[in-house]
């Protein structure tokens, strides 16, 4: 540094200019390297195995009369709409032997709002060349309905769940269902969103070790939200409806 | 001569750039770009005739064989393997629900994984198989492509997504 004494002994700084030569030939060097390494969009991955074919366990049988049926979720993806059924109460579908057959199980029409199909299959985009169908599938229906049935609560401060050894979802989707709709309904059972608007909560916290039911957890805040509640995240797709 | 004295001397005196100014610049772009820097093991191609869906997972990706449908083709690790034309693969080139030329090509894969995976140091065969799919594409393919890969021995799919903003 260059000081320059005043007549009255006083030290005063002048300016200086440092050799930014070196320091900007590595700027220019990192920032290519950097730019063509950055990611500007997430990705992610959904799970989901083909069925596994085998003899069935045996069963203990004063075991199989204690517990209740297995829930058996599948869901029925057609141009109509879903179609849900398993042993649930609540899904109505006949019990074993019933003359009614599968076809009074819960079912969920096409959502016949413009606004929520543009939003669903546009992404909110209003302008330009996607046009949303004046009818599409009802995911907030279908989220609502699985939540129902899995029926996360606190009880004191520990989660409970129903069923919280199933985590299994049969998708059957017909042979024209857009892709685009199958993802959606693998979020739509998947996992709780509620706690912070627009982001699940997830049901995989630690880089995928699963937390399939999220019972068992201590309550942290007053909020009736549930952290990591996992609804039924295990996907097998099936052969389609008819 | 003295005044060509004067103004060589003018000449002479050190030019400087003020590159203060371009230093923060840059400076903010290095932590900016630095924040977006990623590592991420899979490369996703978008195109006009791949768009991935939009997804509320958060799974991270892991590194595996590689399967592309497109609006136009079938390709595996990179490499084209057949057209689709009009959201179907020409009916010649399945046996039943199977796509041979995307059986063939994956069986191999799943042989040659199979024999590395009794060396030392190779990780053991997991048959699992990332599967880049665009959002139009029918079910049907989808279940034909599943159904060939499952012949194929692999039966652990990994759909990618775009996933929410972290």
């Amino acid at each position: 540094m260059r000081v320059k004494r005043t007549r009255r002994g006083d030290a005063e700084v002048k300016d200086i200019s440092l050799n930014l030569l070196p320091f900007m030939n590595l700027m220019t060097l990192l920032i290519p390297f950097l730019l063509l390494s950055a990611s500007f969009i997430t990705i992610a991955v959904i799970d989901s195995s083909l069925p596994a074919i085998g003899a069935p366990q045996p069963k203990d049988k004063a075991d199989e009369e204690d517990k209740d049926p297995p829930l058996n979720l599948q869901i029925a993806i057609t141009d109509e709409g879903f179609s849900v059924s398993g042993s649930a109460e609540i899904l109505g579908c006949p019990k074993a032997g019933d003359a009614a057959g599968a076809s009074s199980c819960k079912k969920i029409p096409l959502r016949e709002s413009r606004d929520y199909c543009q939003q669903t299959q546009c992404g909110g985009v209003t302008a330009g060349e996607c046009r949303a169908d004046p009818a599409c599938h009802d995911f907030e229906e279908l989220r609502a309905l699985v939540t129902k049935l899995k029926n996360p609560r606190w009880e004191g401060a520990a989660m409970m769940t129903a069923y919280p050894e199933e985590g299994n979802v049969i998708l059957a989707p017909n042979a024209s269902i857009k892709y685009s709709v199958l993802v959606g309904v693998m979020d739509a059972t998947r996992d709780v969103p509620e706690c912070e608007a627009g982001k699940t909560t997830g049901c995989f916290p630690s880089g995928g070790t699963l937390n399939p039911v999220g019972a068992g957890q201590v309550k942290e805040s007053a909020s009736e939200c549930y952290p990591n509640v996992c609804l039924f995240p295990y996907v097998v797709i099936a052969g389609g409806a008819k | 001569m003295a005044r060509k004295m004067r103004k060589s001397s003018v000449v002479d005196e050190e030019a400087e750039l003020n590159i203060t100014s371009l230093m923060d610049i840059m400076t903010i772009i290095l932590v900016f770009l630095l924040k977006s820097y990623s590592t991420e093991e899979i490369t996703v191609t978008p195109s006009d005739d791949l768009s991935l869906p939009n997804s509320t997972a958060s799974l991270k990706p892991e590194l595996a064989v590689n399967v592309v449908i497109t609006k136009a083709s079938i390709t595996v690790d990179g490499v084209e393997l057949m057209p689709i034309v009009g959201n179907a693969v020409d009916p010649g080139q399945k046996r039943a629900l199977i796509i041979s030329p995307l059986f063939d090509r994956l069986k191999e894969l799943a042989d040659r994984e199979k024999a590395n995976a009794e060396r030392p140091g190779y990780s053991p065969f997991t048959g699992r198989l990332l599967l880049q799919i665009d959002k139009d594409i029918p079910f049907s393919l989808v279940r034909e492509v599943m159904v060939t890969a499952g012949q194929a021995q692999f039966g652990e799919f990994k759909f990618v997504v775009y996933g929410q903003e972290s």
